[in-house]
């Protein structure tokens, strides 16, 4: 099995001769490169779904083909990759986020923070509340507390899959509790 | 559509593609053409016998030369985003161009009687001079554009940031060599103000001005 620096080096080498314009190096690049991408997709983004992990896959490889001038030979062909991988997995959880505050399943949705018995099915007015005023948090503030309070990921995955750091989201999640509290708190019938 | 049509459709139409250059050679091709521009421009809206007063001035000389060092970091830096897994600490370079520029105008605050230049600061506006900045700003903007979307851009906000700097920093310089005569309160509120602004509201509307990938591409 070829270690993982020459096979790095293999795969710059097939992106090179896609460059020039080889159709069949470059489906040989793809063939080797995707049941990769798919791994690190399902490994990063899993929580969306076996249908989305294959439409990221294929975003990626679009991607590739759309950036591939932008591959200088001279650099390692993964970390290249890496960066689109990354960023398009962003763009997805993005994308998810926001559909998913804009679709809130209010069952699926509250919380499991100490407001849940108040904002529970038991009281459906208080989850509508709860629905709308997440939506109107700043967007960083959204994406910080649907990925990691409804969503319930790991400080960490909610970073990787935003580029944010975990203490930013830390800092967005503490914001977004207390702007929550402050909205619900002026509500309360 | 299955992936592995994907792959087979896209290897069937892979055409040659030139590869980028550096962004320190991609930054000098941009500076050319606006260096010509610029040159007109000045040519063009200078005051007959200004252009000598100005260069002869030591502080402008400086002051001059921090903005365009900044402007061609900060092109340097918009190209070197588009390049998936650009090291971050190259956007830090046209910022500290700026800082450099941004403190060399304060210290001719200082120099002109810091109280006094003040009390222009408060009390003087100059919007036209902010217009013209923008103004004078479009073409190298433009060219910035056409030349970023070769490439990636991934971090559209960042990669806006360093263009409108780029820009808008280009901008200045020829709005300052034709108005040589403003006080440094004035050139730090409305020539270093407008470029932070403009950067500023690039970094905004990024995603919209440099959406990617676009279809044609793919």
């Amino acid at each position: 099995m070829a270690d993982p620096e020459s096979r790095d080096a293999r795969l710059g080498c097939l992106m090179a001769a896609a460059q020039g314009g080889d159709a069949e190096a470059y489906r040989e690049l793809l063939e080797a490169i995707t049941p990769r991408v798919r791994r690190w997709v399902r490994r990063r983004g899993g929580f969306l779904g076996d249908g989305s992990v294959e439409d990221i896959v294929q975003d990626v490889l679009l991607s590739l083909h759309a950036a591939r001038a932008t591959y200088d030979p001279a650099r390692p062909f993964v970390p290249w990759l890496m960066a689109i991988v990354r960023n398009r997995l962003a763009d997805h959880a993005r994308t998810y986020a926001r559909r998913g505050s804009r679709e809130l399943s209010l069952e699926e949705r509250v919380t499991s923070e100490g407001a849940e018995a108040k904002f529970s099915q038991a009281d459906p007015w208080m989850a509508g509340a709860l629905a709308r005023a997440i939506l109107v948090l700043p967007e960083g503030q959204r994406q910080a507390i649907t990925l990691l309070k409804l969503q319930e990921l790991s400080l960490k995955e909610a970073s990787v899959l935003t580029g944010h750091s975990v203490g930013a989201l830390k800092l967005s999640t503490h914001r977004a509790i207390a702007a929550l509290r402050r909205a619900l708190g002026g509500s309360s019938r | 559509m299955r992936t592995d049509a994907l792959i087979a459709s896209l290897a069937q139409g892979v055409q040659p593609v030139e590869t980028l250059s550096r962004p320190w050679v991609r930054a000098a091709r941009w500076a050319g053409p606006v260096a010509a521009y610029v040159g007109l421009f000045i040519l063009g809206s200078a005051p007959a016998g200004t252009l000598t007063l100005s260069f002869g001035d030591r502080r402008l000389v400086l002051e001059q030369a921090a903005a365009l060092l900044t402007a061609v970091t900060a092109a340097a830096a918009a190209f070197a985003t588009v390049v998936p897994g650009y090291r971050r600490g190259i956007v830090a370079v046209p910022v500290l161009c700026l800082v450099a520029w941004a403190s060399l105008v304060a210290a001719g605050i200082a120099d002109e009687g810091g109280g006094g230049s003040l009390g222009t600061l408060c009390g003087e506006t100059d919007w036209m001079c902010a217009v013209t900045i923008l103004g004078a700003a479009l073409m190298p903007a433009v060219a910035l554009r056409v030349a970023i979307m070769r490439g990636a851009p991934l971090t559209p906000s960042t990669t806006a940031m360093c263009a409108g700097l780029a820009a808008a920093a280009a901008g200045s310089f020829a709005v300052s060599a034709v108005r040589p005569v403003e006080s440094s309160a004035v050139v730090l509120i409305w020539h270093c103000g407008t470029v932070l602004m403009l950067a500023g509201a690039a970094a905004g509307a990024g995603r919209y001005l440099l959406r990617w990938p676009r279809a044609s591409k793919v």
